[in-house]
Formats: structure tokens, C-alpha cells, sequence
């Protein structure tokens, strides 16, 4: 009776001494690389993906994957300073309707009507 | 550099970033220290926090106002109970009337002398408050609640006018 490693040695041998007859063509290489940049031209070209192109090769360039995170931190930072603004200009007109409604009486039984 | 950990990086950087820009324009940019206060301010007190900050009021000119606010604030309490009833009175005698007899027609002319009443207390009070203020301050804080009047408001009151020969009995919200 074989072993397992005795039947994988007479596989292996096997496998060594098949040779398929398979031609290729000569030219089947240039081909493939034809179709696959006349694909790259179909695909329409988004600003997302340049930005990914872009931040993708900049991983092999220090100084460009500096200014990506120099870019992505100042926006981020803008993003943020102006919802601040955002956020303290609504306080501060719910505020000022807070305010006149606190001298107005008619304000006040409305509030006091749509009460249950 | 890895592919993964450099948008980790860029996610990390991006959040603290956004963070400093928000407590940037929170602590100093547009809010500057007033707007704790106004958080932590409740009931009434939050309002007069926006207005100290908003007319940059004195101690002085501030406890001023918090003091006519008080004052004012039993006579609109009052005000608000005379409306209320006034307006419950006139629905409930809607609903019962078919016509307008002589006690709808003198509801409806207590319900317009109430509201003369609250115009000319507020406009009283605004201008008790604007009289504590400096001479610019008085005018932009006068300006600003007046047009907040009931009096000013359009949308409705024409209407009310014509039918009932007063202005609509509910103010600010027709």
C-alpha cells in the first residue's frame, strides 16, 4: 500500500512530464494590454477617482502624501471652524426668538394653547 | 507606506482636525466666552445671557435689565392669562352663536382692547430697556424688538381688521 507522500512524489513526477501542446500566439501578450487600456478609456474618468489616482501614487511619494494630509487636516479643520459658526449663529437666533418671546404676551398663550 | 494605514492616518487626522476647527470657532472665533454662559443659563436667565452678550451690557446696564425684565415679566404673565381667556371666551361663543349678536361683538372688542393693551406694555418695556442701554445700543435693541411686535405682524391682521373692525387677537401667530 502507498502513502500519502509516496503518491504525491509519483503526482508531482506526473505533472513534470506533461507538456500540453497549446500554441500561443506571438503577438497575444500586446493584445491583452491593447484591451485592457482601450477598457481604462471606456470608463469615464469622476473626480473621485482622479483624487483616489492621485492620493494612491502619492503613497510612493513622501512630499505628496504630505500635502494629502496637510490638505485633508486644513479642510477638515475648516469644515469644523465653520459648523462652529453654523452651530453658534442658530443659538443665537433661537436665543433672540427666545427673548422676545419672553416679553410677549400673545407669544406666551400660544405657546400656553399649543400646550395639551 | 501601507495603502490601509495611510487612509487610517488621514481618517485620524481629518477627525482632529475637524475637532480643533470646531472648538476654535466655538471658544474663539464667533462665540467667544458668552455662549457657556448661555448654556448653562436656564429658564429666563438664558435669554438674558444672549442679550448682555449680544448688546455687550455692563453689570451695571445688565442688572438694570434683569430687573425690569423680573418686573415685566408679572405683568405679561397676567397679560398672557387675560388672552388665553379672552380667546377661549370668544371660541366658546362662536361655537354657541350663529350670529354676531352684541355679546360676540363685545367679546370681540375685549379681546382688541387686550390687545392694545400687551402692544403698548411691551413697546413700554422695550423702551424702559432700551432707556438703560447707550445711545447705539438703545437704537439696534429697539429696532430689533419692534419688529417683533405683534402689531408689525402683516400676515393676518388685515384680514382680522376688516372683519371684526380690531387687529387679530393672536398676535405674533395669526
Amino acid at each position: 500500500m502507498q502513502t500519502g507522500n509516496e503518491n504525491d512524489d509519483s503526482l508531482n513526477k506526473l505533472l513534470r512530464s506533461w507538456q500540453p501542446q497549446v500554441d500561443i500566439p506571438s503577438d497575444f501578450q500586446r493584445n491583452v494590454w491593447q484591451r485592457i487600456e482601450a477598457r481604462e478609456e471606456e470608463s469615464p474618468v469622476t473626480w473621485w477617482r482622479i483624487i483616489a489616482d492621485w492620493m494612491t501614487q502619492g503613497l510612493s511619494h513622501p512630499v505628496r502624501a504630505t500635502a494629502v494630509l496637510v490638505a485633508v487636516s486644513l479642510v477638515a479643520g475648516g469644515m469644523g471652524a465653520v459648523q462652529a459658526r453654523d452651530s453658534a449663529a442658530a443659538l443665537e437666533l433661537r436665543m433672540e426668538s427666545r427673548y422676545t418671546a419672553s416679553i410677549n404676551p400673545y407669544a406666551q398663550a400660544d405657546a400656553r394653547q399649543v400646550q395639551p | 507606506m501601507k495603502r490601509g494605514v495611510f487612509i487610517l492616518l488621514l481618517l485620524v487626522l481629518g477627525a482632529a482636525a475637524w475637532a480643533c476647527g470646531y472648538s476654535w470657532g466655538h471658544g474663539v472665533g464667533w462665540l467667544r466666552s458668552s455662549v457657556p454662559d448661555m448654556h448653562a443659563a436656564h429658564g429666563g436667565a438664558a435669554e438674558l445671557e444672549w442679550l448682555r452678550h449680544e448688546f455687550r451690557l455692563t453689570q451695571e446696564q445688565f442688572d438694570t435689565v434683569r430687573r425690569l425684565h423680573a418686573e415685566y415679566e408679572t405683568k405679561c404673565v397676567t397679560m398672557c392669562d387675560r388672552i388665553v381667556q379672552s380667546r377661549r371666551k370668544l371660541k366658546e361663543l362662536l361655537a354657541r352663536k350663529p350670529e354676531v349678536d352684541a355679546e360676540v361683538e363685545q367679546a370681540v372688542r375685549e379681546s382688541s382692547d387686550i390687545w392694545r393693551e400687551c402692544q403698548l406694555a411691551m413697546l413700554r418695556h422695550i423702551r424702559s430697556v432700551g432707556r438703560v442701554m447707550n445711545p447705539e445700543q438703545e437704537k439696534r435693541y429697539i429696532t430689533l424688538m419692534e419688529k417683533h411686535l405683534p402689531i408689525f405682524s402683516t400676515s393676518d391682521n388685515a384680514t382680522m381688521m376688516k372683519e371684526t373692525g380690531g387687529p387679530s387677537p393672536s398676535g405674533m401667530h395669526p
